[in-house]
């Protein structure tokens, strides 16, 4: 079957589909960082943390996810599995 | 008088300006550390031969101005010298901010930095007589201790912000020294090895600290329309002379110990081998002779643009002191049977300077800066252009009082 499978998809669709499924990872990543920097934001606001310092935070936080997904991207590109094995 | 601190507007043209620069330089980060993933670190200068490049030179030079910022953030909150006080919320912010850019240029170093928690796997389980995991731990500490120490002067907890302050100073000596036994205690680099060299990594920190402390205050007061004190830029002139005088001897004593021991070729290779210019010119050259040269002779001494000169030529020639002991360092070739097993093929090795290593580093030089330039716009670091007007004429300077 996946010999089937093999020689009825081009090299260049098994490329676009591993592309595609990253780009799907990616932004479930995106999701997930940006609730859980969320989360990480309105626990420190309830524990008393006053409104001035939410700006900085604000942006810490923004750019720490940026590099995180920037990690994710090169991660998955470089030990991705291929979409059919 | 008690002074109130408040943040910047951050609308001018040239704010915009700077910060538009410095994200730019931030995405050369992602771009090269993007790059270097999937590459592997081939595309750095690194090799088997010298197996630390830049990204380890700005690490330990990062780590010595963090704490040399927060030492003399101490100045103010610890020894209570009220004169120091317009500086020191913005030295513990740099502390904070150059021991977490410290942190990226190791973090990035590893090459997999998503295994990074391996190093704290299993904590004090771990070997602890490891100068990494014992370094590790203080790095962490520290860490913890900058942010709470800023939380409290941000919360004007005087009596708090007092103990914690001292306790992050501490703290701050053990982590430099701690750095710098990373080095010293590796008993088959020649060029490292020395009991002195903690000491040395300590003296370096707040020679460089301090005179990133006066250039960036002359810098952000000027562009903020601020008024500075000249007092306050001389006295810390005067201790960063003082600072020199005693990184001098410390560089003098370990160098001569080096020469004096019958297996000195490293020592010599150090001054006279292909990497002789990192250590007389930057490191004796620009890190001690001109600045102290320029501090001492009273026509530069006693004005702010000569502390200024330099503090800038403290600050390159402190890098070039870090890279004088990680490039020799690592270049010289180990003896390991002399004659019948040389290091990796007995011959010292070439650093090569590569684009994705320097774009590495620039761009997180470049991150740091912007989360600096950032934070004033966000938090209340620097004083009000008013109280700064008023307090300029009261106070005396505790430093010039004590050194004469």
């Amino acid at each position: 079957m996946l010999q089937v499978i093999h020689v009825l998809i081009s090299e260049e669709w098994k490329m676009s589909l591993r592309v595609a499924a990253i780009a799907i990872e990616v932004i479930i990543l995106t999701a997930m960082i940006y609730s859980f920097f969320l989360g990480l934001r309105l626990t420190l606001s309830d524990l008393g943390l006053q409104p001035k310092y939410e700006g900085f935070l604000k942006l810490v936080l923004t750019t720490l996810g940026i590099f995180i997904l920037t990690f994710f991207i090169a991660h998955l590109i470089l030990f991705y599995p291929g979409i059919i094995p | 008088m008690e002074r109130t601190y408040v943040t910047i507007e951050g609308k001018s043209r040239g704010y915009y300006l700077l910060v538009t620069l410095l994200g730019l330089g931030s995405v050369s980060l992602l771009v090269s550390f993007i790059v270097s993933y999937l590459k592997g670190q081939q595309v750095w200068g690194v090799s088997n031969i010298i197996p630390w490049g830049q990204l380890i030179i700005f690490y330990i030079y990062f780590i010595g101005l963090s704490a040399g910022a927060i030492i003399i953030s101490s100045l103010s909150y610890v020894l209570k010298w009220d004169f120091y006080k317009p500086i020191t919320r913005l030295a513990v912010f740099m502390g904070i901010l150059l021991m977490l850019g410290a942190m990226f240029f190791v973090f990035v170093d590893l090459g997999r930095p998503e295994k990074f928690w391996r190093l704290f796997g299993y904590y004090f389980l771990n070997n602890m007589t490891s100068m990494f995991v014992i370094n590790s731990i203080f790095y962490v500490v520290y860490m913890t201790l900058m942010v709470f120490y800023l939380w409290l002067i941000f919360e004007n907890k005087k009596k708090w912000a007092a103990i914690v302050g001292t306790l992050d100073v501490i703290w701050a000596i053990s982590v430099h020294m701690g750095t710098g036994a990373i080095f010293g205690l590796i008993g088959n680099r020649e060029i490292f090895f020395s009991p002195i060299k903690p000491f040395e990594f300590l003296a370096a920190a707040l020679t460089s600290g301090t005179s990133l402390i006066i250039l960036t205050t002359l810098g952000v007061f000027k562009f903020t329309g601020r008024h500075i004190r000249q007092d306050l830029i001389l006295s810390l002139g005067n201790l960063l002379s003082w600072l020199i005088y005693v990184l001098l001897v410390l560089v003098f004593v370990d160098k001569l110990t080096h020469l004096y021991f019958p297996g000195r070729e490293p020592a010599l290779y150090l001054f006279a081998g292909n990497y002789w210019w990192l250590f007389w010119v930057f490191q004796i050259g620009m890190g001690i002779l001109i600045p102290l040269f320029l501090l001492i002779y009273p026509q530069t001494g006693r004005t702010v643009k000569g502390v200024s000169f330099a503090s800038l030529s403290v600050i390159i020639g402190v890098f070039g002191e870090r890279a004088a002991l990680v490039i020799p360092g690592t270049a010289y070739p180990q003896h390991f049977f002399p004659g019948f097993m040389e290091g990796i093929w007995g011959k010292p090795g070439i650093f090569p300077v590569t684009v994705w290593e320097s774009l590495l580093c620039l761009g997180i030089v470049s991150y740091i800066a912007l989360l600096f330039v950032l934070g004033l716009k966000f938090l209340e670091i620097l004083p009000a252009q008013e109280d700064e007007a008023i307090v300029a004429v009261e106070g005396s300077n505790p430093l010039l009082k004590k050194m004469g």
